[in-house]
């Protein structure tokens, strides 16, 4: 597995792991009432 | 009749004295609340056919009702009591309950280690069961000689919980019997399974014992089924259901198994430093590692079980709840940070340490540093106090008593943030450990680490956005609803991690045989400071826990009026938990002590007659 690859795969899976997290804090904060950015 | 026999039979008679003088006094108990009942209630006819039992409202106390006998200090006496038979309680209930999972395994695998192992578990319980019911019948003993206003009060509302625990406790102790002392003879095929059902009926009855004695304590923290006088509505279920009743039964639960595997994980490791042989090293070595993940199984999710009993008692009573973690009781928590913080440490050290058994390790140990790293820096934010202890001249130079950058990191987001690391990290340890002896076999080895990597990464990018974000720029009610997506994030990188290393290793060949016994002394060390510190963490909790009753003997019902209705210093509180820490470990020696000397035989030679 090439370098290019490796990064490749990586940012890839970040970008899929870390939209994921961030689908689920929304729904959480949700589910609490709240949104995930502060509003005074 | 050989020692061991002897010995056997001998705490057999003495623990069926000791039980029968339980079950007395239970009964006594029931008996004398009754007869306080009938004198403090009356009965009072509703119409022609029916009678309603009509309750004292709970008594009002002067100094005068409070015996002083031979000069002792009734709280103190009662504290010292109760927390040792709750230590003791908490390892007799835990232990059955992974005994009762190895025996489990062992049947399903049919390796027979996994039988020896549950078999010499359950050994050490027996002598530790024994002292569990002598300190019940002192903690017993003291509440009706020092505090009878009480216990008649406590005994009137729960008269039918305290007549069921009595039989229950009874039924236990039957069933125990059972369990240890037909083990060798219920083996193989069908008596096996009624073995197997033996152990999950101790199970269900000892946890069952556990949910009554957390609805007394409970009650006096979170009083229902009675008016605001105290005056009881007859209904003993509102009266168990409290509202706190079910947080404590979570945490208690999770946090007994923890101890439970780190007192036996205490044990492998004084059996492993005693070992004569290799194949006993190796033994022992092996009992310790399963002891060990059983506690890190058990504590990865206990400060999540603690954090939803104080988000509880905040819901109940946010007076309470202040008093437990913003008022005196908050520098306590320092020390259980501290505490903690000594657990995670230890366990992942004693993880590191036998990476050693496999000669694949090499491949990871390289790691080791970087967790450490952050290990530490975790628990440095975990224990940084928000309100610093200053001087005059101090408080001056800094401004006030709060650090302008570093003040943050003394309220909840920080902590919540430090510690679902410190769980990730300590998974992380867990994950090189699975590995270490490990060779993956599939074509996609090294796309699926990526893939791990990138879930780790994603996974603690986003507990630090959320502890950062909504630690720093929000108000408290971010602050709060942030630490359950955290928590959740935490979750999901386990499960996630877990799956996928499953799928990684399916196959997969081993470097070489586990080489049990190869690990240092100083990793026995470790389990020895998880068994103390888990030990010292319970009793300051269960003061704390206690103590947030401040002047009431029942929260808002009934006052306690004696001389003693006073929160102790930190200082006395920490010297009074550390001495009963000290006669727990003692009598923990002497249980380990006593598990050693029923193997042991003496062959006199010319004593007997041919």
């Amino acid at each position: 597995m090439s370098l290019k690859d490796k990064v490749l795969a990586f940012s890839l899976a970040l970008a899929l792991c870390g939209g994921g997290f961030l689908v689920m804090d929304v729904g959480l904060m949700k589910m609490q009432g709240l949104s995930l950015v502060f509003h005074k | 009749m050989d020692r061991t026999g002897s010995l056997k039979i001998m705490s057999k008679k003495t623990l069926f004295r000791l039980m029968a003088a339980f079950f007395a006094l239970a009964v006594m108990s029931c008996a004398a609340s009754d007869q306080f009942s009938v004198q403090a209630a009356t009965e009072v006819a509703t119409d022609s056919t029916q009678t309603a039992k009509v309750y004292a409202p709970a008594p009002k106390l002067t100094a005068a009702d409070y015996p002083t006998i031979a000069g002792v200090n009734g709280r103190l006496a009662v504290w010292i009591f109760a927390q040792l038979h709750l230590w003791f309680a908490a390892f007799v209930l835990a232990v059955p309950i992974f005994v009762f999972i190895i025996e489990a395994v062992g049947m399903r695998t049919r390796d027979k280690r996994y039988d020896d192992m549950a078999y010499e578990f359950i050994k050490v319980t027996i002598t530790a069961y024994s002292l569990t019911a002598i300190l019940g019948g002192l903690l017993l003993f003291s509440l009706i000689l020092f505090y009878p206003h009480l216990l008649i009060y406590l005994s009137t509302i729960f008269s039918e919980s305290m007549f069921y625990y009595a039989l229950l406790f009874f039924a236990e102790s039957a069933v125990l019997y059972l369990y240890y002392y037909g083990w060798h003879w219920l083996q193989g095929g069908l008596r096996k399974w009624v073995h197997l059902t033996l152990g999950l009926t101790l199970n269900a009855v000892g946890t069952t014992l556990m949910l009554l004695a957390n609805a007394w304590l409970t009650f006096m923290m979170s009083p229902n089924g009675v008016d605001a006088a105290g005056v009881f509505s007859g209904d003993s279920w509102a009266a168990i259901h409290n509202f706190l009743w079910n947080p404590i039964n979570i945490h208690r639960f999770v946090a007994n198994i923890a101890y439970g595997g780190s007192i036996v994980g205490a044990y492998a490791a004084f059996k492993f430093l005693t070992a004569r042989t290799s194949q006993q090293k190796a033994h022992y070595d092996w009992m310790g590692y399963n002891a060990n993940f059983i506690a890190i199984c058990a504590l990865l999710p206990l400060p999540f079980a603690g954090y939803y009993l104080a988000a509880e008692i905040y819901a109940y009573s946010q007076q309470m709840g202040i008093t437990l973690m913003g008022g005196i009781f908050a520098w306590l928590f320092i020390i259980q940070a501290v505490l903690i913080g000594t657990l995670f440490l230890s366990a992942n050290y004693y993880l590191w340490c036998g990476m050693g058994r496999s000669d694949g390790a090499r491949r990871y140990t390289k790691y080791i540093k970087y967790i450490a790293i952050v290990l530490v820096g975790a628990f440095l934010v975990w224990f940084t106090p928000h309100t610093l202890v200053l001087t005059n001249s101090e408080l001056k130079s800094l401004g006030g008593p709060h650090h302008s950058i570093l003040g943050p990191l003394g309220i909840m987001p920080a902590k919540n943030t430090a510690v679902n690391v410190m769980i990730i990290f300590t998974f992380l340890s867990f994950l090189f450990y699975r590995r270490s002896n490990k060779i993956a076999i599939v074509g996609w080895e090294k796309t699926g680490n990526i893939i791990q990597i990138a879930l780790f990464t994603a996974g603690i990018a986003n507990i630090l956005f959320l502890g950062i974000y909504h630690g720093y720029f929000t108000n408290t009610v971010y602050k709060v609803a942030a630490s359950i997506p955290q928590v959740m994030t935490t979750f999901v990188v386990i499960v996630g991690a877990l799956v996928l290393d499953g799928f990684i290793y399916r196959g997969a060949k081993d470097v070489g045989p586990l080489n049990w016994g190869r690990i240092p002394d100083r990793a026995q060390y470790a389990l020895f400071l998880l068994a103390v510190a888990f030990t010292w963490l319970m009793g300051l909790m269960g003061y704390i826990r206690s103590g947030i009753r401040q002047h009431w003997h029942v929260v808002d019902i009934m006052r306690d009026a004696s001389p003693d209705a006073y929160t102790p210093t930190l200082g006395y509180a920490a010297n009074v938990v550390s001495v009963a820490a000290i006669i727990f470990l003692a009598m923990v020696i002497f249980v380990f002590w006593i598990a050693q000397v029923s193997g042991s035989k003496t062959l006199p030679a010319g004593y007997w007659k041919e």
